[in-house]
């Protein structure tokens, strides 16, 4: 098991930079951040009047790499849509020769609608997000692994791209490490076929296709065992709250001081927090 | 780590956290990460230059 901390740019750039720098000594295997356009997403929280409104993704990305000099890079979840397919893989490629291989491309189909209306990006139905995803996907595919000299041609459904050079290859190899998020059908299928990992977004039973309201880890036991899930080593996310101490006592005071009514109270496998000491952590319930 | 091993057990090899403040990220360093086998489930290693 390996961990992954997301970071908090709408804290301040202050505390951004501590909380990268001390996951970066104390061992975390990745430093994570969102990539909006505005605050209002999720949470229901408008963030765009305070001072630390949502900030861009990789410009924040490469602050974050230039004070960490070990923990891989990542964001929950890249949006397939904010920016032109080749500049994306430019950009990925850029931070991951900076880097020396830190990086991750995690990234998803999107789903924020609203932001999407807001800012004049259009706006897809979902299946055609997570058709474009696949292609953008297999696309950087073919630019990451057909470097300069060699010119790329792609003629996709929504992507297309005539005699391009693209140099230099990322440092990674055989290319950046792709992990898909979402849980559909549709996203699962792309994660089976194109990924090197899944993050598993949702942390509330959710609907899936015809099936109904299903429980996230009834999903992730269903898609990992399924007969085409990939034989090489994927990678496996879940989101979780933690919270730890030297006594149950106080890592549960802990626990009610940030979830307050929420403590306990969430239901489902992989809803619960884990709540407790080192040696004895225990999902919680009411 | 009883937690950690159920998840292990689903197929989790990879924990997304977030925490409300420093300490909590610092306490789950100190305690937690130790005790983790870096290779006790199985993760995408791309090969580096």
């Amino acid at each position: 098991m390996k961990l992954g901390l997301l970071l908090h740019p709408d804290r301040g750039v202050d505390f951004l930079y501590e909380e990268a720098r001390q996951a970066d000594l104390q061992g975390y295997d990745s430093v994570w951040i969102g990539d909006h356009l505005w605050g209002g997403h999720g949470s229901g929280r408008n963030k765009t009047e305070g001072p630390y409104g949502p900030l861009e993704s990789f410009t924040v990305m490469s602050a974050v790499a230039a004070v960490t000099s070990r923990t891989k890079l990542g964001w929950r979840m890249l949006n397939v849509d904010f920016r032109h397919p080749v500049v994306l893989a430019k950009s990925l490629t850029t931070l991951d020769q900076m880097t020396r291989g830190r990086v991750i491309c995690s990234i998803g189909a999107g789903s924020d609608l609203r932001e999407r209306k807001a800012y004049g990006i259009p706006v897809l139905e979902h299946d055609a997000r997570v058709e474009r995803l696949r292609e953008v996907i297999q696309l950087f595919k073919t630019l990451w692994t057909n470097p300069a000299p060699a010119l790329t041609n792609f003629k996709g459904k929504y992507v297309t791209v005539t005699d391009l050079p693209f140099n230099p290859k990322p440092y990674q190899k055989p290319h950046i490490p792709i992990w898909i998020g979402g849980e559909s059908d549709d996203t699962t299928q792309a994660v089976k076929d194109l990924a090197d990992g899944w993050v598993t977004l949702s942390r509330s039973p959710y609907g899936v296709g015809e099936k109904g309201l299903v429980d996230p880890a009834v999903r992730i036991t269903q898609v990992l065992s399924s007969p085409d899930w990939p034989k090489k080593p994927m990678t496996v996310v879940v989101q979780i709250q933690m919270f730890v101490a030297e006594s149950r006592e106080a890592a549960v005071a802990d626990a009610k001081s940030v979830l307050g009514d929420r403590y306990g109270a969430m239901e489902g496998f992989i809803n619960r927090e884990i709540v407790g000491t080192a040696e004895r952590m225990h999902g919680t319930y009411r | 780590m009883e937690r950690i091993a159920e998840l292990e057990k689903v197929g989790v090899n990879y924990l997304g956290l977030t925490f409300s403040d420093l300490s909590q990220q610092e306490r789950v360093a100190r305690l937690i990460l130790p005790k983790l086998k870096p290779n006790s489930s199985p993760l995408y290693a791309p090969v580096e230059n």
